[in-house]
This record gives structure tokens, sequence and C-alpha cells, in this order.
């Protein structure tokens, strides 16, 4: 009876209208205004960072919005807390489970719970109703194993299992793919399409459009925290939603001069690399690239496909599995990363704060924090004060830090100027690579338009520099090759960036390779 | 006559690390180190022994000992789970703290008595029957209501851990505090609860030395006592089952060296004796190869929100 009738008597189970969201003066979510309905796949479609599960966090109740409303069901609601959202049927599924390993399924199905109605629910009740509804849904997962032991898409079953079991009929999803097989991504669609039969309704956040194709009724595009559009799915191309996502307007970075690309002394030669990511998988899977003095490779991508952990590995962070690196002819796999710095590396982290600076020490020691060995910086052990005190106030004066002395913590420096002891270190060490990871993040477009000077300045010094960044405009605007990544391989290079079709990198950066040279 | 005797003094010198042990495995089951023991010991030590010798009444003796749990326990859940400062540092404070308190208390309270001041043990409770089989019947059936009340709470206390939805919650906030959270409970009450229960029972363990065992109050009368409940929880693999274990082992050990004092045995130095839980501790840690530790064990809980 409820077949074929989702057109005809589409209900909004959930309305958001004009949510709004700020993260320190940052704009995360800006007047979005969307609606489930009952019965449908909604995806949520957007780049990182485009305010996607922050959107899908305040409907869950784990933020608050600053401003517009949330109705469910045609009520106006405050939901303060996942608990107040499980209470009123919805369920989310985090990218990063939240389950207690060393326990069984059934008891984080019971935790899971809550204060619910089923939380007083013994062993075996619980165990048998985790039987019945994975049979219904083919969900099926043994209740008396331990969490630790499931491969990761159970795991994900069990998530979905317990907010089923509380009661859910809303369910986000986030990036629930970016974890499984192919083959446990097509059992997931088999239970979300039963599921949404039944008239429950389906959030399905993504960056990937295949999956949009495969799975929605209707779609939203989110980019800078805006709803960039809306549409049915039988409206949607890949084009028009690679456009919609990535957006046309790129801003124009000022003062770029010629590159001194010499013509082919390659500074940096990367073949067949294999690198393991944190979860034992191959995050870089058989890369080739190369980088030739004076010139900015840029690799664009959607982050977490390997970026990170190439990177790493050139800078000997990360072990090389199989492949190599060359750099300036010499091998560096094997190699520590106190002897890549040595032959000239520099590295400007994504993650500031936790890799490139240790924020409770001064901004000199900060400075030299990755040669206060060399005779420059000590003598035998002993620090020489004097030269370290000389050398910074020369850095701070050359990159205009803005401190009111070498001492002070680099905590209580801005971003934008913690950024800039970064880069000065790395400039200094960077005498024939630099390996630049998402050098704007966070900063303001000041700063960043500062950072991107010091880049143009230092290849047309003659450095080769690899430039990482899942911003599209950064990396057009900066870069005289790009690369697109994808699950660890290079997908495509773009000669001209000048000319570069964006509507096109967009899609090989979401893994269509289509009929591109 | 001899095994008997040694029997009897081992359960009763592993009633406290009993209670204080599995008071630590429940509290650190939440993921708090609650290093504090020592100190809380010695609290209840010294709180028992007052409200006995105050009132006369050995049942105002255990509630206030109780009470002195609760509060040090407050104080150091408050400090930890709310203001979310280090729990070793914290606990440490607290351990130097209280015997300092303690004495200053004493003082305060009786001066400086020329003979150590007095209370009536604990009286031991016969079981009808049980109490006169042979060998067991003295050490198990005959103890006062602290030894007793020891065994409860072990059984009580591995139901409640693995049995019950309490249980679940109070592992949960230890194995993985955000999935805790992500069920919309609040991981900060159940751990500040979790602590003071811990605490309360600690203070009773302590006045077991005061009231149940030697009748007077002196500030080193726990002597390590609380330490070796807190090595107990950590070679019982966190497991009320290991704690009885653990807690009768090193009983032996205390007993045995009483022994070996009062017969002038010389063969075997009595240091040596008092060394084997240590030692025993040592080889322990070194040989066993998986524990369960609390994933969170220490780690204060910061709800996610930037």
């Amino acid at each position: 009876m409820e077949n074929g009738a989702s057109a005809a008597e589409s209900r909004n189970v959930v309305e958001l209208s004009g949510i709004t969201k700020y993260f320190t003066g940052v704009i995360a979510n800006d007047r979005v205004s969307l609606e489930v309905r009952k019965g449908e796949v909604l995806a949520l479609l957007g780049e990182n960072g485009a305010g996607k599960s922050t959107l899908m966090k305040i409907l869950y109740g784990m933020y608050q919005p600053d401003e517009g409303e949330i109705r469910v069901d045609g009520r106006k609601v405050a939901i303060r807390s996942p608990q107040d959202a499980m209470d009123l049927g919805i369920g989310m599924i985090h990218q990063h489970f939240t389950l207690v390993p060393v326990h069984t399924v059934v008891e984080n199905v019971l935790l899971g719970a809550g204060k619910g109605p089923k939380a007083r629910m013994s062993v075996d009740e619980a165990s048998k109703e985790i039987a019945e509804t994975g049979e219904a849904y083919g969900l099926e997962v043994d209740p008396d194993a331990l969490i630790e032991q499931l491969p990761v898409g159970m795991q994900q079953r069990v998530e979905i299992l317990k907010a089923l079991f509380r009661g859910a009929r809303i369910l986000i999803m986030d990036e629930p793919t970016a974890v499984l097989t192919p083959q446990n991504t097509k059992r997931l669609f088999d239970f979300i399409k039963d599921f949404t039969k039944e008239g429950n309704s389906v959030v399905f956040i993504t960056h990937k459009l295949q999956e949009v194709f495969e799975i929605a009724d209707r779609i939203v595009v989110l980019r800078n925290g805006k709803v960039a559009g809306e549409l049915p799915r039988d409206d949607a191309s890949e084009k028009v939603l690679a456009r919609m996502m990535v957006g046309r307007e790129m801003e124009e970075i000022g003062g770029r001069s010629a590159g001194v690309r010499s013509p082919r002394k390659k500074v940096l030669e990367v073949s067949g690399l294999k690198v393991r990511g944190s979860r034992g998988h191959w995050a870089v899977d058989g890369l080739d690239l190369d980088i030739a003095a004076g010139e900015i490779l840029g690799i664009a991508g959607v982050s977490g496909n390997g970026q990170e952990e190439l990177a790493e590995a050139i800078c000997g962070l990360r072990e090389v599995a199989e492949g190599n690196i060359m750099l300036e002819g010499e091998s560096i796999p094997g190699r520590d990363a106190a002897e890549i710095i040595e032959a000239g590396v520099g590295y400007i982290p994504s993650d500031r704060h936790r890799e490139g600076l240790v924020l409770d020490m001064s901004v000199e020691e900060n400075l030299i924090l990755k040669r206060f060995a060399s005779p420059v910086f000590s003598n035998k052990g002993v620090l020489k004060e004097k030269e370290i005190r000389g050398y910074s106030k020369r850095v701070i004066e050359d990159y205009s830090i803005k401190t009111y002395s070498p001492t002070e913590r680099v905590r209580d420096l801005s971003g934008g100027n913690q950024q800039k002891v970064v880069i000065a270190r790395e400039m200094d060490i960077a005498r024939s690579l630099l390996v630049a990871v998402q050098p704007t993040r966070g900063l303001d477009l000041g700063a960043a338009d500062y950072v991107h000077r010091v880049l143009l300045h230092a290849r047309s010094e003659g450095k080769a520099i690899l430039l990482v960044s899942t911003e599209l405009s950064e990396i057009l605007s900066l870069s005289d090759r790009i690369g697109v990544i994808y699950r660890g391989k290079i997908l495509r290079f773009f000669d001209e960036p000048a000319t570069a079709d964006i509507e096109e990198i967009g899609l090989v950066m979401m893994g269509v390779t289509g009929n591109g040279s | 006559m001899f095994i008997e005797n040694i029997l009897t003094n081992t359960v009763m010198m592993s009633t406290p690390l009993m209670i204080g042990a599995l008071a630590e495995v429940l509290v650190e089951r939440t993921g708090v180190m609650n290093i504090a023991i020592e100190g809380t010991f010695l609290m209840g030590a010294w709180a028992g022994f007052v409200g006995a010798y105050i009132t006369g009444s050995l049942t105002v003796g255990l509630l206030s000992a109780v009470l002195a749990g609760v509060l040090t326990g407050a104080l150091y859940g408050y400090i930890t789970v709310y203001l979310k400062q280090h729990q070793i540092v914290t606990g440490t404070a607290i351990n130097i703290l209280a015997p300092g308190l303690a004495l200053y208390l004493y003082r305060v309270f009786f001066g400086i008595p020329l003979l150590p001041l007095q209370v009536e043990l604990l009286p031991t409770i016969p079981i009808p029957f049980l109490s006169d089989l042979p060998v067991v019947g003295r050490a198990f059936f005959n103890q006062n209501i602290l030894t007793y009340a020891a065994f409860a709470l072990i059984a009580a206390g591995f139901w409640v851990l693995f049995k019950t939805r309490t249980g679940l919650v109070i592992r949960s906030a230890g194995a993985n505090p955000e999935a805790v959270d992500a069920a919309g409970i609040n991981v900060e009450r159940v751990r500040f609860g979790t602590v003071i229960f811990a605490c309360a029972m600690d203070g009773l363990a302590g006045a077991f030395y005061s009231i149940g065992f030697l009748g007077l109050f002196t500030e080193n009368i726990i002597g390590g006592r609380g330490w070796i409940a807190f090595a107990i929880c950590f070679l019982g693999n966190w497991n009320p089952i290991g704690v009885l274990v653990g807690s009768l082992v090193f009983g032996l050990a205390d007993a045995l060296s009483v022994v070996i004092r009062t017969s002038g045995v010389t063969m075997v130095p009595n240091e040596f004796v008092i060394a084997i839980p240590y030692i025993l501790t040592i080889v322990a840690t070194i040989a066993r190869r998986r524990f369960n530790v609390p994933a969170y064990l220490g780690i204060p809980y910061v709800k996610e929100g930037r």
C-alpha cells in the first residue's frame, strides 16, 4: 500500500529553516533550509567543509544552532542533546563509531538505548529482538560477538541496529560508505531501500557522486555553508552536481609571476608508491608523480584520499611499503625524518597545532625546533642563546610575525602568525623541496594571501613545491600543474591549470574518469 | 591448630583489601584512577575510631567512616571529574593531606594522650553450626561484620558489574565514554557517583584497621595497605573474582608475617615475609601478558564540541 505513493503523498517529517551556525567567528551553516520527506532518501552532497556534518549534528542535538528553527512532524522542537533527537525518532550513524570495543553487540545495543523505554530489557530479550531486526533488514549479526572482533562493516551494522532498537525512523548517515567494501556498500543500500519503503527516511551525507545516483530520491548540495541547489535525482547529472559543489567563482590570486621552472631538472620523483594508512589499508596505492625545480605541483582531491599519507611518506614520517621516492637523484625510503630534513625537505603539516608547533614553547624555540642540534644554534649540547635570539629577530622581521617578543608563547599568537612561524622555519629547511599540506587551513583571507605569496616566492627561488589542498580554488591559482588524487592514486594530471575545466577536475575528484585523456 | 590460625588471620587481614580493591575496580571501570585510596582509607580509620570513641557505639563508628569516605570522595571526584584536573596529582595531594589532617583533628578532639585511646573491637559474630566446622569454621564463620560484608560485596559487585544495566554503564564509561554520551547518559554523573560510592567503601575498609583490628588510631595505621588494595585491583584484572583471590594472597602474607613475628622463628627474616606480596606484584605484572585495562583509565572526559 505504501509502495509507489512516495511522490504523490510527500509529507515532511523534518523541516530545517534558516539554520545558522558560527564557530568562533567562522560561519559553518548560513541560513540553511531544507526538508526531509517521509519515505525518502535525501542525499546531502558537498565538499569537505561545506557544512554537511555540522548541519546534521545540529539536527541530532550535538550542536545548538545560533539561528533558525527545526520542526519535526510539523511541530517546532528544541533538540538539546542526542537524547532529545532519539526521543523524536532521529538516529545518527557517525563516521566514527560510538561503540565499546570490548563489549558484545547486545551490550552495545542495550547501552545505546540510553534512558529510553527499552533500556531495561534483559539481555536475552534484546538478543532476540536484534536477531529479528537483523533478519528483517538483512543486517544479521551475532548478538554475542565482541565488537573488537568484528570487521568494520559489521560494526556499522551494529550502529544501525542500535539506532533501530531505539526506535529511529529518520536515520542520518554520515559518509557511511567511506569504510565499506563495494559488497558491503551494496548491502547497505539494500537496507536503506527496505527501510525507506516502510515510510522511514534517510539523510545520506556524501561527497561521492555515483552513490547519489544510486540511492537518493532527492539531492541537496551544500557549498560554503549554504544551500547551493536542490533537485530530484532524475533532474541531476554529474556535471550539474559537480558545478554546484565546486562553484564557478574562483578568487584570483594576484601578483603571480611566471615560474622559473627549469625544463626538467626533477627534484622529486615518486614511483609506484604504496603506503599504509593508520587503519592498515592502502592509503597511497601505487602513486606516481614528479616535481621539477621552480614548479608547484598541486594535488587536488577530497580529503582522505591519501594526501596526508603521501606527504608523510615523503617527509620520512610514515613507512614506505613499496615503490620509491627519489630526492635529487637519491632514494629517500629508509632514511629517517632528521636525515630528510638535513637533505633539504621542508614540511608544513595540515595540523599545525598537533604536528607543526609546540604551543607552550616560545616563538624562538619553535623556530629552531627542527634544527637546534645544528652547530649554528648549539655547541656541544648547549644552546647558543645569542645566535638563536638574533636569528629569531631576523625571521620575525622578515615574515612580519606579530609577536611582542621572541620569547612569547606560540599559543598566544593568532592562527595566522602561528602558521607564519611554521612557514618561516620550514622555508629555511626547504632548500630543495617544500611539502605544504593545507597551508591555509583555518586562516583568514589576509593570512591566506600572505601564505600564497610566500609559496610563489619560494617557487621563484627555484624550490620544488608539493601543494596539497582540498580547496580547489587554491590549487588552481597557485599550481603549475595539477594532479588529482583519488583513493591513493593520481587519476589524472592537468598540465595547464589556467585552461583546465573545473567541472572536469571536480568529476575526477569524485573518481569519475569518463572519457578523459 | 597452626593452619587454622593462619587461615583465620588470612581471612581477617584480607577483609579491608577486598573492600578497598573492589571499590577500586568499580571506580577504575568508569575510567577514574582513584589513587586517593590510601588517604581515604586513613580518613575512614580516623572517623571510625572517633565516631566510636565519642558515642561509644561501633555502629556510629562505621557510619562515620562511610561519611568520611563520601566527603573525601566528593572532594576528589569534584576536582577530577568536573574540573578535569589530573587524577594522579589530585590523588597524591589528598594522600599527603590525609595523615596531617587526621592527626590534627585527633589532637583537636583529644589533645595528646599519654597512652593511645582505645575502643572495643567490632565483635566477632559466630554463625551457628558453621563456625564449629574444623579448620575453616573459625576462619570463615567466626569473624566480624566487615568480613561478612566483604564477601557479600564481592558477590554483589560481580553481579552488578556483569549482570546489570548499571554495570554495563559503569564498564562502558571506562571503555568508551563517548558511547555512553551518545546514548544520552551523563558520563560525569556516572563517574562522580561511582567515585563517591567507592570512597564510601574505602572508608569502611579503613575503619576495619581502627575499630575492627587494633581498637585505636595512629596516623600510620594504614601503612600502605591502601596501595596494596590499589595493586590488587590491577592484579585482579579489574574483576571482583580476581580481587577475591588477590586479597586472600596478600592477606596470607600479612598473616604469615604476624605469625612469624610472634612465634620467634628466626630462619626467615620477617622483612622478607613482608616483602613477599610486593615481589609477587612485580612478578605478576611482568608475567601477565594481557590486562583488561579500561581504555580510558585516567583520562578526563571532555565532551566534543568546538
